[in-house]
């Protein structure tokens, strides 16, 4: 039996090479899409799954609440609560806590200097958190000591070459002699943050007390409460419960003196990769969206939907042909639910052949894949359960959800209709058929309009004016004090170059995320707290950044007085305080501040976080005399290679023992788009795909009704109607169907879009352009398609068509 | 073996009842060769289906071996029809991506024959017929004689009491009809039951009673 059906499963695919052709390569297409969305969307949900104690480990998260703020989540909290939390809370084993991250160059001996490029600290307990396998050292010891540093295998042998590393001593750019006490494997790419090399905090301790004043009476730093510094997480203890907890840590923090300003909240662990990106000075790498999840998901969804409404109407456009051999088996004996398994049993077949096909298609677009999201991802079925879960259950689903209303439609024929000779399947379930195209270029035309504004809004971004200009501007980082040190020296030399316009020290850039602090603007009530974020940077700053003064000066470097004492603020700084001339004003710095600081002058507002986020209140501080963290350079327009060949030869000079080292302003902006334009770019691709197969299956469906209407048109002909007039017949029934669809497509569209834009502080408009432009393109595509087959049919000699009739 | 007992077949056309048949009384003994004749549009097709199970009745009883065919329920009808009757078709109605082998072959699927005793009677078959060296051609590779030949073959494989033919020869020409006729003529000596539908005097008689219809109505 099952051989009988698989011969005439096998003979009607290869008899009707078209039809087999377009319902193969359309599942196929659609099943390779969802298999690498699958791909993606495991790997998004991976993080920290490795980790088996990741589901009681929580990040401490802070809301400031202050004025100015816009009241988000901070990936940062006070130094001390870190460890005071697991003495006061039964319910928490124990605290964790991380510094940020720094570029630090390690020398070996005579060996070559080498940059880690995430060198962060951490408390002794942190391979009690993370237990990342340790090559070489002990993970309870290692970050025990001062001094002691942990390396990655990779950054080891960048140093060490093919020596030893355990229990040699390194020299960090700041001078201090370090231990390396262990070697990591290097870290897989699926956790949330990253580091190369891992100090203790033992050494950020040891150097802060060495440095403390003699008889201050303040905290260092990291045992303060009064400010948000330090990464920190809690592990809780198993089966104890976290709610509540951002309550009563929120009190925890009141009791020990922390402004009201700040709230506590916990985010586990698991949802730092996917639901951080609200979260701002977030130390989180490579930040993913659990809206994409769930956006490539649906995609994934519709692709498959439109290949499998492909097969169904293909299949029962068809059903004529089929349905003698359905009458004919009933005739001989078969029971009804005999030939529904058989024609189950015909897609199942199909959709196994597609599968074939989908499967190396996913390998080998794979690469395609894994370049834009910037990861390893590997098709391997042996050694991935989930994947050829989802390969099995994609045969079954698809299988049987495409064939279930093929086999329903071609079984319930009746033999003795069927047999009796002139019987048409044709003109029945025409409706639904055109209702499933609609269907499915409703979906395409969503699709498309979805692609054209995450397009415009990305174009919209790159374009936007940011208030300071990123093109052409090389920042240079001083990696520790003896940089610094030089760095004045470093910019006299760039100055006397000519292809460098204007050059400006500083610690903050934009875009990078600056700092905050507490401001009591004159004339404002104590209670009123408010928090600006901060830039400290020389006079320089605004030629080489493009920045503008809307109201007041600039810092002058000629003025001694401008060292101190004055600073700039922003219009929205203005605005919000409702200054209308601000430049009298003054602003008061910490509790002990009684004499204040001018505001004397206002700079036009720029976008100094991603566009995502509104623009707070900033205050610009004068840098002064102290040595600044880095050096931003406009370079001449088209002098780029020069330039940095005399940077590089400059700093060859005057950092000798540094590897050169820069950065591009408008990099860095792009960087902070990289997952909305990779968004874009897959939303793109999908998005042709999906226009695709639907695309073949209207060819498919427009090449049967125009067989079918044969006759008819033979007829026309014969009466004398025009090519014109019988291709306009054609054409014009289907593209009444897909103007239906834009119809239906334009309100799903617009309220997805919407929705993504919400992600955006600053976007494009939802311009009517984007619909009606994805409307006529679906229509366009469909007018090609359709055409193809009705000038085909229009051309045929009438006397052909009509000879058999 | 069949009684019908004022059977009537119409079907709604709007307001009106069209009847198709109208209170048929007929009686079939086993080893008959009946020939259904009349003009075009007269029931004859419809009498055959609906004594054939394809079709059912609006009014009336049929009793086929003492079962009330018109009570049964979808299963014991399919039942009863694949255990005793065969079917063979004026355009012969083969499947056209199965060869000879596989047609004949086909009915067997459905009635519960292990691979072993398909497989000799579809050989006994071919035997018979004598179109062992045809078995692994396609029907469109035959002529139409040929494919009738198939047809019959087909039908009467598991051995049917009963063998209904709509017109068997009417695509046939003259010779290929003559020798369809006098194997179904061979058939019913056999002791197979033989009701056909036929427009020609000649081939009805073949048979050993004619039935005459004419607008739905027996004529005596």
């Amino acid at each position: 039996m099952f051989a009988n059906y698989l011969k005439i499963a096998l003979r009607n695919l290869l008899r009707h090479k078209g039809y087999s052709i377009i319902n193969i390569a359309g599942l196929a297409i659609g099943m390779a899409a969802c298999l690498l969305i699958v791909l993606y969307i495991q790997r998004e949900l991976s993080f920290e799954n490795m980790n088996p104690k990741a589901d009681r480990i929580y990040r401490v998260l802070t809301i400031d609440k202050a004025l100015g703020t816009n009241n988000q989540r901070v990936g940062i909290t006070m130094p001390a609560l870190g460890p005071a939390v697991p003495p006061a809370f039964p319910d928490v084993e124990a605290s964790l806590r991380v510094t940020g991250s720094a570029k630090t160059l390690l020398t070996y001996g005579d060996r070559p200097s080498v940059y880690a490029e995430n060198l962060r600290m951490a408390d002794s307990n942190f391979f009690d958190f993370f237990n990342f396998p340790m090559l070489q050292g002990d993970p309870a010891t290692a970050l025990k000591e001062p001094f002691a540093l942990v390396l990655t295998a990779k950054l080891a042998r960048q140093i060490f070459g093919e020596e030893d590393a355990l229990g040699k001593t390194i020299k960090t750019g700041n001078g201090n002699d370090v231990k390396v006490t262990g070697v990591l494997k290097d870290l897989p790419d699926n956790i949330h943050f990253d580091f190369d090399a891992l100090g203790s905090i033992a050494t950020l301790k040891s150097l802060l007390n060495a440095n403390r004043p003699p008889n201050s009476t303040r905290p260092i730093w990291i045992e303060q409460w009064q400010l948000i510094a330090m990464p920190t997480y809690l592990m809780f203890r198993e089966g104890s419960s976290v709610s509540g907890y951002d309550q009563k840590l929120t009190k925890f923090c009141r009791e020990n003196g922390v402004g009201e300003n700040f709230e506590i909240t916990l985010q586990p662990l698991l949802g730092a990769h996917l639901r951080s990106k609200d979260v701002i000075m977030d130390y989180v790498a490579n930040k993913g969206d659990v809206n994409n999840v769930y956006t490539f998901a649906a995609i994934a969804v519709l692709i498959l939907l439109i290949a499998v409404i492909n097969y169904m109407n293909l299949s029962t456009a068809r059903g004529a042909e089929r349905a003698k051999e359905v009458g004919i088996r009933k005739v001989v004996g078969s029971l009804r639910s005999q030939l529904i398994v058989q024609f189950l049993g015909e897609s199942l077949l199909i959709t196994l052949v597609a599968l074939l096909l989908a499967e190396p298609l996913a390998y080998t677009t794979l690469p395609w894949l894994n370049g834009l999201i910037g990861a390893h991802l590997t098709f391997n079925l042996a050694h991935n359960a989930l994947l050829l879960a989802c390969v099995i259950l994609l045969l079954f689903i698809v299988g049987i959800v495409s064939g279930l209303y093929p086999a329903f439609v071609l079984t319930g024929f009746k033999p003795v209709t069927v047999l009796k000779g002139s019987f048409k399947t044709g003109q029945k379930g025409t409706k639904l058929r055109k209702g499933l195209v609609v269907f499915q270029f409703a979906l395409s035309i969503a699709l498309i309009t979805m692609a054209a504004v995450i397009q415009r809004q990305i174009y919209y971004v790159q374009h936007k004016d940011l208030g300071y200009n990123r093109d052409q501007v090389l920042v240079f980082d001083m990696f520790d004090r003896s940089m610094g040190a030089n760095l004045a020296t470093f910019r006299e030399e760039l100055s006397k170059q000519s292809s460098f316009v204007s050059l400006a020290e500083g610690f903050d850039v934009p875009g990078r995320g600056f700092g905050r602090t507490r401001v009591r603007p004159e004339g404002v009530a104590d209670e009123n707290i408010w928090i600006w974020s901060s830039m400290t940077v020389s006079p320089e700053v605004l030629p080489t950044l493009g920045m503008e003064i809307a109201q007041g000066r600039n810092f002058n470097r000629e003025m001694a007085t401008d060292t101190n004492g004055v600073v700039l603020i922003n219009e929205t700084a203005a605005r919000a305080l409702g200054w209308e001339n601000p430049l009298s004003k003054r602003l008061y710095f910490g509790q002990s501040d009684s004499i204040g600081t001018q505001v004397i002058g206002v700079v036009k507002d720029f976008h100094f976080t991603a566009l995502h986020q509104k623009i707070e209140p900033v205050v610009i501080f004068p840098l002064g005399n102290t040595p600044g963290g880095l050096l931003m350079a406009r370079i001449q327009g088209g002098r780029i290679a020069e330039a940095l060949e005399s940077a590089q030869q400059k700093w060859k000079e005057i950092f000798p023992g540094h590897p050169f080292s820069y950065s591009f302003l408008d990099d860095e902006f792009n960087a902070t788009y990289r997952q909305d334009i990779n968004t874009g770019k897959i939303v793109n691709t999908f998005t042709i795909l999906a226009i695709f197969i639907a695309c073949l299956g209207l060819f498919g469906l427009a090449s049967y009704s125009t067989a079918q209407r044969n006759k008819e048109i033979g007829v026309r002909k014969v009466m004398g109607a025009s090519i014109g007039t019988i291709v306009r017949l054609l054409v014009l029934d289907f593209l009444r169907w897909v103007v239906i669809a834009n119809l239906i497509a334009w309100p799903l569209a617009l309220y997805i879009a919407s929705k993504w834009l919400d992600g955006f502080a600053y976007r494009t408009t939802l311009s009517v352009w984007s619909f009606l432009a994805a409307g006529t393109m679906a229509l366009f595509i469909a007018l090609i398609t359709v055409s193809f087959q009705a000038v085909n049919a229009a051309t045929t000699n009438p006397v052909k068509s009509l000879r058999y009739e | 073996m069949i009684k019908l007992r004022s059977v009537t077949k119409a079907y709604n056309s709007g307001v009106d009842k069209t009847f198709v048949l109208r209170n048929i009384n007929l009686h079939v003994k086993e080893g008959e060769f009946i020939s259904i004749m009349g003009p075009s549009g007269a029931g004859k097709s419809t009498l055959l289906h609906i004594i054939g199970m394809l079709d059912s009745i609006s009014d009336g009883e049929y009793h086929f071996f003492d079962q009330p065919v018109h009570a049964l329920n979808e299963k014991k009808r399919a039942a009863l029809y694949k255990e005793y009757l065969g079917f063979v078709f004026q355009s012969y109605h083969l499947i056209d991506d199965l060869t000879v082998y596989e047609n004949l072959e086909m009915p067997l699927l459905y009635k519960k024959y292990n691979s072993s005793e398909r497989k000799s009677l579809v050989c006994d078959t071919l035997d018979r017929f004598q179109i062992v060296g045809k078995k692994n051609l396609f029907p469109n590779q035959l002529s139409g004689g040929q494919q009738q030949l198939v047809g019959v073959a087909r039908a009467i494989i598991s051995k049917p009491k009963l063998l209904l033919a709509d017109e068997p020869t009417g695509n046939l020409h003259s010779v290929q009809g003559e020798e369809i006729m006098q194997l179904l003529s061979n058939l019913n000596q056999d002791r197979t039951t033989i009701i056909q539908v036929t427009h020609s005097e000649k081939n009805a008689g073949y048979g050993t009673r004619i039935l005459q219809l004419k607008d739905g109505w027996i004529e005596n």
